[in-house]
């Protein structure tokens, strides 16, 4: 962090905005000289951007809050918004501070609007406010940061969303990029070693063709030689083609998250909000709450296990002599027999499908189904074995 | 709508295993016909024709002739010691399977076996192939795993079947928690009960038409009818009289249909001569009118493995491109051409 003295940047701005660099020997509070203390660092408050030594500090607000020590200043500053500064210029402080804020409220991405155009505009707009928070006049600054308020306070919601849903992205994103790299070091390892390995390949050609010739191989020596180089060069291509395809591959894929859906829904999403003193944001895309409103994950998929012809007792009594051992025999308790999984069971399969008429809820199938299962039956017992039929090994074909 | 009736709903009995009446029967016929078309078929074409076509059965002698099976199975059941489920599970098998195959095409007397064998496995009743033969006559380990195959797809891999016997021990457990009743009147009931679902439901089509609490009531009631409406009366307290009525309606048909065959004519009807001498001319002509393909199952299955085999084998012949380099690109292009094709086909086969 260097924090190189600038004195010719030290313009004061028209407005309130004190731009002023941060001064390096002098503490302007105090008169203090860096020359005496050499450990004297300077603070600002981002109320007014003012810098002060860390001594001025702690002597004018360690009691509470007090009066800037600027003259002409009478903003009242607390011990606790003091900090260093990252910048030198502190009217680029200042400005940073406000991008921060105005991007935390105004944090919609390219995604939540239907069209290039609805969040170009957006943008627009969001700088415009910016630009008059940072350098507007009085009147254009008041409103600038009424807008910003109204907005941080009523679209809370939809602000915690957008940044959790951020949040998340950077996650993925950071993820994603590890397992890129982690993919590209793969790729070019596996690379040498195909490399290495189609220079042996190649090498062994001559081995090969001594070898071949020597075991007395049928046809001429020419023959042996061209068969056996022809053999290599298709492993070699073999190895290489498949190392290209993988790049291909691979190439494919880095691809594919980039092309987010920008076609425009042709549902026409609620704007922002409407208020006189609001910023409004036209064209946002309906929310997508579904996954909100999922609830938690159902293995059952909605069926209900509760049972309504009877109720499950805890205990089923003297029902019979070896279920009362099952309960206190040790020796069938301790391999895990339940005697309450049997009650479940054996009053399940009492009541269900009590309800299920067969001859009424299948009489459609028995209509639709019955010739056409007949037929494919006939299929299965045909002697010759006809290539139509479903493909089992049937050893009676 | 009740959930235990949705959770029924899902199963693969009431998806693919549960007809009305009609269709059932409609089923068999169309099955009848066809294996006698086909069946014709074959005879004339063999090397003597067959001249006068022998007589086959019609759908009611086949059914006679399931029947006849059903119990046969229950009695080698029995002769192995399976537990009830088991043998409730073969002999739901071996009738599934016959209701889109016909008698006169596979031989039951081996798919019986078959059924039985694979019922073990099915339930989780381990059973060694080998021992498992030996307790037949006349039975190799090979005959019984031969149509094995053919079986599973016969039943549409519909491994689970859902019985009425442990719903019975529900139903007990809740009539004793309603306390209405002494124990003697609800044991003897309840022992009554499981006889009958030993039997009459296994050798009737009560598993097609009904669900296994139907079923389970309608025993209880051939049993104790008052027991049951006094279930009833407990279940259906909080869906109206209109919906228990119906319930009532399905539940009255089962036990007439069960009725046909209570656990008595085990003993009295099946096995002595009365029961025989009806079989008897049926068993001599399905002799005469099966289909001469699939007499014997293992020189089938075997014949079709060499076949597939030598299918998948590749032809000696000239040698492409593919052969120099290494690869042998039509064999590449046969495996991915397979592996698309299983994709597509559901292996539950087309719909019954």
């Amino acid at each position: 962090m260097s924090r190189k003295p600038n004195y010719s940047s030290m313009v004061v701005k028209p407005s309130a905005a004190p731009s002023i660099a941060l001064p390096s020997d002098l503490c302007p509070v105090c008169k203090r000289v860096r020359y005496l203390n050499t450990d004297m660092e300077f603070l600002i408050n981002p109320e007014c951007y003012h810098p002060m030594c860390s001594n001025c500090v702690t002597n004018i607000f360690k009691s509470g809050p007090a009066q800037c020590p600027y003259p002409s200043c009478n903003k009242t500053l607390r011990h606790r918004g003091f900090r260093s500064a990252f910048f030198g210029d502190l009217s680029v402080e200042r400005e940073v501070d406000i991008r921060r804020r105005v991007q935390a409220a105004f944090n919609n991405v390219e995604e939540d609007f239907e069209t290039l155009r609805d969040y170009n505009n957006y943008l627009q707009d969001v700088e415009d406010l910016t630009f008059d928070l940072i350098y507007g006049e009085d009147a254009e600054r008041a409103s600038a940061e009424e807008k910003l308020l109204a907005r941080e306070q009523h679209f809370k919601e939809e602000i915690e969303r957008n940044r959790r849903r951020g949040r998340e992205a950077e996650l993925s994103r950071q993820k994603r990029d590890a397992a890129e790299a982690e993919a590209a070091r793969q790729r070019r390892l596996e690379e040498r070693r195909e490399e290495e390995r189609a220079r042996a390949e190649e090498a062994s050609i001559n081995a090969e063709v001594m070898e071949a010739l020597a075991r007395g191989d049928p046809g001429s020596a020419a023959e042996i030689q061209a068969r056996i180089v022809a053999r290599k060069r298709a492993r070699v291509a073999e190895i290489t083609s498949a190392h290209f395809s993988n790049l291909l591959h691979t190439g494919l894929n880095l691809n594919d998250p980039a092309d987010a859906a920008t076609a425009p829904s042709s549902s026409s999403g609620g704007g922002g909000g409407g208020g006189k003193n609001m910023l409004s944001i036209r064209g946002l895309r309906a929310k997508k709450t579904d996954d909100e409103d999922d609830g938690p994950y159902d293995p059952f998929a909605g069926l209900d296990l509760d049972p309504t012809r009877y109720a499950l007792r805890e205990r089923y009594g003297n029902t019979n002599t070896w279920l009362d051992d099952a309960r206190v025999r040790d020796d069938h308790r301790v391999p895990g027999y339940s005697v309450h999984e049997y009650a479940a069971r054996a009053m399940f399969e009492a009541f269900a499908g009590l309800g299920v008429i067969v001859a009424e809820e299948k009489a459609a199938e028995g209509r639709g189904l019955g010739t056409v299962g007949a037929r494919d039956a006939a299929a299965a017992n045909r002697t010759a074995g006809a290539g139509a039929r479903m493909d089992v090994d049937d050893v009676f074909v | 709508m009740a959930t235990e009736d949705a959770r029924y709903r899902q199963s693969s009995q009431y998806r693919l295993w549960s007809f009305t009446p009609s269709h059932l029967s409609a089923l068999r016929e169309k099955t009848n016909t066809l294996a006698r078309t086909q069946i014709s078929n074959r005879l004339r074409a063999s090397s003597p024709p067959v001249d006068p076509l022998p007589d086959f059965l019609s759908p009611a002698e086949e059914y006679s002739l399931l029947t006849f099976f059903t119990v046969e199975l229950l009695r080698a059941a029995a002769f192995c010691q399976l537990p009830t489920d088991i043998q409730a599970t073969a002999a739901i098998f071996l009738r599934r399977f016959y209701v889109t195959n016909s008698i006169m095409t596979y031989p039951p007397t081996t798919l019986l076996k078959t059924c039985l064998f694979f019922g073990c496995k099915a339930e989780g009743y381990y059973m060694r192939l080998q021992k498992f033969a030996e307790k037949f006559p006349n039975t190799t380990g090979e005959e019984v795993i031969a149509a094995e195959y053919v079986l599973c797809q016969g039943i549409r891999f519909a491994f689970d079947v859902r019985h009425p016997f442990r719903a019975l021990e529900g139903a007990v457990m809740e009539l004793r928690r309603l306390g209405d009743f002494d124990d003697d009147r609800i044991n003897k009931a309840h022992k009554r009960t499981r006889d009958i679902l030993k039997f009459s439901p296994l050798v009737t089509d009560a598993y097609f038409h009904y669900t296994p609490s139907q079923i389970m009531l309608a025993a209880l009631s051939m049993a104790d009818e008052g027991l049951v409406q006094r279930m009833m009366r407990e279940a259906f307290s909080g869906e109206g009289e209109s919906a228990k009525d119906k319930v009532m309606g399905a539940i009255q048909s089962c036990r007439a249909m069960m009725e046909q065959e209570p656990p008595e004519r085990m003993a009295d009807y099946w096995g002595t001569t009365e029961s025989k001498n009806m079989i008897k001319p049926l068993n001599r002509m399905l002799r005469k009118c099966r289909d001469p393909d699939r007499v014997d199952l293992i020189a089938l299955q075997k014949a079709r493995r060499e076949q597939a085999q030598q299918k998948t084998k590749p032809k000696p012949g000239l040698k492409d491109d593919g052969a120099v380099l290494g690869v042998s690109l039509e064999e590449e292009r046969e495996s991915k051409r397979r592996k698309v094709a299983s994709k597509t086909d559901d292996v539950f086969g087309p719909p019954l």
